[in-house]
């Protein structure tokens, strides 16, 4: 965008990042499986691209390795335009990798190699050098909290956004391979949620979070602190928006055929905070983020297939949309 | 399709507000406008252009360009800046009568200069900054005069604009004055940029006041930049000067939906792009291209 900014970064995303392997054979169980295609992925990671790709601009706080893998991630987020300088690499961790097949339409089986690895490394001192001052707003996960050094830097991030009224949107993002349990999941996340702006979830990461089944039970719970918007992923569904005055938005999806329903809530969020950062309505960014969404389910990965800005405007106008992305 | 698109001297870094000298002449404006292909433009400050209706006439017919409106500002709470607002806004008029635009309408507001307290308060307007129920008759009242007496006298109808550091900018306000003033002879001028820096919807006030919305001006208003400014309690024109009020189509106004309404109720008058300049935009005439090139994205 071409007016004066202020600050230097649109997006600050902090978290993980990895190397997916996903199985380059549709259809097949894993064991099956006889080649891999290699991308990059990882939540934070994958809203970084997600987010520049739409034009915004964009840095990523994560952790990689000395490794070829870290080589690997960071070679792709510098082409991508997504600010690297204040990534750490750490001799002692190795990047994380994700592992999966895929079986449209339902069945998409992950495994994580997270022990010991590089993002989950970062710590007081590489928030202190990110610029969450500098930033419109951080984008923060559940799966930070997961571990230290990692858990203590994430809150230290929330509380410098605070301090410099940096927005955060807090992704629930809950993988439960990371967490001894559902419970101590939820007793973090909840913290975090207390301190931040917006937040970003399935109905399972909800009810992980607040121990509720009912989703509007659980938003409740969320609603104690300063949290202002709650944005339920519902899939095929398309999503809900939660405020906190009680009103709640049935935003509608757009009709695809799925091939992959990895990094589309990922690629949802992306667009729903390139509309919020735009300062559009949160059911105008919710219908956006749907489309992105919808975009990245009917292709094979994650960062690597965010979409463009003309691309979500053109799938839009094609789906009936008169009120599409302007100026794309 | 019968939304015209129209620009103005505005776009080319003739401030209503600034004292400094304008870089361009109107003639090469006036080129500009129609180079980068809009249908019509404003008048701007009396002066900038020629005040001799026979040359205003041929400087815009050669060009195929229409005169649309005239900016006319006026201290409406002050009783004692009434008669040479109407002075001014007649004699606007009729240059524009006679030089051959019937069609033009005065677009009046009310005088950010000078009013100190509103220029700190743009943007987080409350009802405690707003005028007293004696201040609103007097408003009105210089309101109603200036439009019946510019229709008199002219023919011309006037809106009015509702604006960022005046007494009219957020939406209760603008409910306020329609409710206030004569709706046969003063129609409202929609501002999306004004209202959208005022923190309210300019599709929610375009549907309460369709009737009475006769002229249109499309500015767009980036989000992240009003949201630091609030928090810095910056003044309006600090909040100009950072380009709060970018090119259309990066900011937070909603101008496809606004588009589908206008169309809608077959709205006939002028859409007029005014665009602050700013550094970051390159030359006023790329400028003007980008925003016409973005209004045809969206039908117009």
């Amino acid at each position: 965008m071409s007016t004066l900014h202020e600050r230097d970064y649109d997006v600050l995303c902090m978290g993980r990042s990895s190397i997916d392997l996903y199985a380059h054979e549709i259809g097949v169980p894993i064991t099956g499986v006889r080649s891999f295609d290699a991308y990059v992925g990882g939540c934070a990671t994958n809203v970084s691209v997600g987010t520049r790709r739409l034009g915004l601009r964009s840095a990523l706080l994560t952790g990689v390795g000395t490794d070829q893998v870290g080589d690997f991630v960071l070679d792709f987020l510098q082409r991508e335009g997504v600010d690297i300088r204040f990534i750490p690499r750490f001799a002692d961790r190795r990047t994380s990798a994700v592992i999966m097949a895929i079986q449209p339409p339902d069945r998409f089986p992950l495994t994580f190699y997270r022990d010991n690895c590089a993002d989950i490394g970062l710590s007081i001192d590489d928030v202190r050098r990110a610029p969450v001052a500098g930033s419109h707003l951080l984008f923060l996960t559940g799966t930070g909290l997961s571990l230290e050094p990692s858990r203590t830097a994430t809150m230290l991030a929330a509380e410098l956004a605070r301090e410099a009224r940096t927005a955060i949107l807090l992704d629930l993002d809950y993988r439960p391979s990371v967490w001894p349990s559902v419970e101590a999941f939820g007793v973090h996340v909840r913290a975090l949620a207390a301190v931040s702006d917006l937040s970003v979830g399935t109905e399972e990461e909800l009810q992980a979070a607040t121990g509720e089944s009912d989703p509007s039970r659980g938003v409740a719970k969320l609603f104690g602190g300063r949290l202002e918007l709650f944005i339920l992923k519902r899939g095929g569904a398309g999503c809900r928006v939660y405020r906190r005055d009680g009103i709640t938005l049935d935003v509608p999806p757009f009709k695809i055929e799925v091939l992959n329903v990895l990094g589309a809530g990922d690629a949802f969020a992306s667009g729903f905070i390139y509309g919020h950062l735009r300062g559009w309505p949160a059911e105008r960014a919710g219908r956006f983020g749907n489309a992105v969404g919808a975009i990245v389910v009917t292709r094979h990965g994650c960062a690597n297939f965010m979409p463009s800005l003309a691309e979500v405007h053109t799938f839009m106008v094609e789906h009936g949309e008169t009120a599409a992305a302007d100026r794309a | 399709m019968s939304i015209s698109v129209a620009n103005a001297p505005c776009s080319w870094g003739v401030l209503e507000f600034e004292e400094q000298a304008p870089t361009y002449g109107y003639s090469e404006v006036l080129d500009q406008i129609a180079a980068s292909g809009y249908a019509g433009t404003e008048l701007g400050d009396w002066g900038f252009m020629p005040t001799e209706p026979a040359l205003l006439h041929d400087q815009l017919h050669r060009r195929s360009l229409a005169l649309v409106g005239a900016f006319v500002p006026v201290a409406l709470s002050d009783p004692n800046d009434h008669l040479r607002g109407l002075e001014t806004a007649i004699r606007t008029a009729a240059l524009m009568r006679d030089a051959g635009f019937p069609d033009a309408c005065i677009v009046l507001a009310d005088r950010t200069e000078g009013n100190t307290a509103r220029i700190s308060r743009a943007g987080r307007v409350t009802a405690a900054d707003g005028l007293s129920p004696g201040l609103w008759d007097v408003f009105a009242r210089g309101c109603n005069n200036i439009a019946r007496t510019v229709r008199e006298s002219t023919g011309l109808r006037t809106v009015f604009h509702p604006h960022c550091a005046s007494f009219v900018e957020t939406a209760a306000e603008i409910d306020a004055l329609m409710t206030h003033t004569d709706p046969a002879l003063l129609g409202l001028c929609l501002d999306t940029g004004h209202i959208t820096y005022a923190g309210d919807d300019p599709i929610a006030v375009y549907e309460r006041h369709r009737e009475r919305v006769w002229h249109v001006h499309l500015k767009d208003c980036e989000h992240r930049i009003a949201v630091l400014a609030r928090q810095e309690q910056l003044d309006y024109f600090a909040v100009v000067r950072r380009g709060v009020f970018c090119e259309l189509g990066h900011g937070a106004v909603d101008f496809p939906h606004l588009m589908e309404r206008l169309k809608r109720d077959r709205y006939e008058g002028w859409a007029v792009v005014e665009q602050d300049v700013l550094p970051a935009l390159g030359t006023p005439l790329a400028s003007a291209t980008r925003n016409r090139a973005c209004l045809r994205g969206f039908g117009l």
